[in-house]
């Protein structure tokens, strides 16, 4: 890759036109994201189904983990899993799934953290995401919910601290 | 007045490919793209099957997943950049992914993706990267093994994209 020269100077201009129509969606925009919205709302009743599906996955996962342990292929099928979960679970409407899931993929994304996590941390995620749905807490303003999925991220992120590049 | 719909513009008569190994996520993707006015939607489950849809169907928009096997959107990307190995490597991509750190954006814009939508998404997110995606004005660069948006620059559409990293100069 060649040096940048001190002597040229490269100017971005900014594209007024943009800013002034504020982005790149604008009021115009906002009938088809409610149309959106009505569409993906027709969908609801199969959301259940599917985070069910999804859980499922992760709770094979973590049949192989309580055999062979967080190691091997069977930690990183399990982080496969949650890294899923954690992007479904908000669009499902169960948006502390997506939290718990974040910090079980927080403690095991690495393989370097899947040789020191401890496999009882990870399980206790997969348990607590098991509860969160069985039992249809969706979120925080459950006081029990809240305290669990607290404790857990509090020990995911106290274990991944060394990992953390922020 | 009547504001126009960019979104309407920009989907307008648009063929897009969605590769995602979750049907319930290509689902929820498919409604929100017809509720945009993308004209035809394409569904792929793994990069092979997408590659063979991109080798005898028009595309306009490659939304794709991140986290896949046996091949991952990573690879996908890759692949449509090469001219040698696709013959649409024009076409504008979305890297769909729960990874928001920036060494994962930097990976995905390097490989040749033109914008990236963290999930959790919703509508207003997704269609501001589509519009964003579609409208990238970004010169086009034709290497022997890479043809697609200049990695090093981002759209003058900008900074809209669903990430601030992506936006970075």
């Amino acid at each position: 890759m060649s040096k940048p020269n001190p002597d040229v100077e490269i100017v971005n201009p900014p594209n007024m036109l943009q800013i002034k129509i504020g982005g790149p969606i604008s009021a115009g925009d906002l009938h088809l994201i409610e149309k959106a919205e009505d569409a993906i709302k027709d969908l609801r009743h199969e959301f259940g189904n599917w985070l069910e599906e999804e859980v499922q996955k992760l709770e094979d996962a973590a049949k192989a983990v309580r055999e062979k342990g967080l190691k091997g292929d069977e930690g990183e099928q399990l982080f496969i899993r949650a890294h899923d979960l954690r992007g479904v679970g908000f669009t499902y409407e169960f948006p502390i799934i997506t939290r718990l899931a974040a910090s079980l993929t927080k403690l095991i994304d690495m393989d370097e953290k899947r040789q020191q996590a401890s496999k009882a941390l990870a399980l206790a995620h997969v348990n607590a995401i098991r509860a969160a749905l069985s039992q249809n807490i969706r979120d925080t303003n459950d006081a029990v919910a809240a305290a669990l999925a607290e404790e857990l991220e509090v020990q995911s992120s106290e274990f991944a601290k060394p990992w953390d590049t922020d | 007045m009547t504001e126009t719909s960019k979104i309407e513009t920009s989907c307008a008569n648009k063929t897009v490919l969605i590769v995602d190994d979750n049907a319930a996520l290509r689902g929820l993707l498919r409604v929100s793209l017809h509720a945009f006015g993308v004209a035809k939607v394409y569904e792929a489950e793994s990069v092979d099957l997408a590659l063979s849809l991109i080798d005898c169907k028009h595309v306009d928009l490659i939304i794709t997943d991140w986290k896949m096997k046996p091949r991952d959107g990573l690879d996908l990307v890759r692949q449509v950049r090469n001219p040698q190995t696709c013959s649409a490597a024009y076409v504008p991509i979305i890297m769909l992914t729960a990874y928001s750190d920036g060494e994962h954006i930097r990976a995905a814009k390097q490989a040749g993706a033109s914008a990236f939508i963290v999930k959790p998404f919703n509508s207003s997110s997704l269609a501001a990267t589509i519009v964003e995606a579609l409208e990238d004005d970004r010169i086009i660069v034709n290497t022997s093994d890479y043809l697609g948006p200049d990695r090093r620059s981002v759209s003058r559409t900008g900074p809209t994209t669903a990430h601030p990293l992506l936006a970075a100069r």
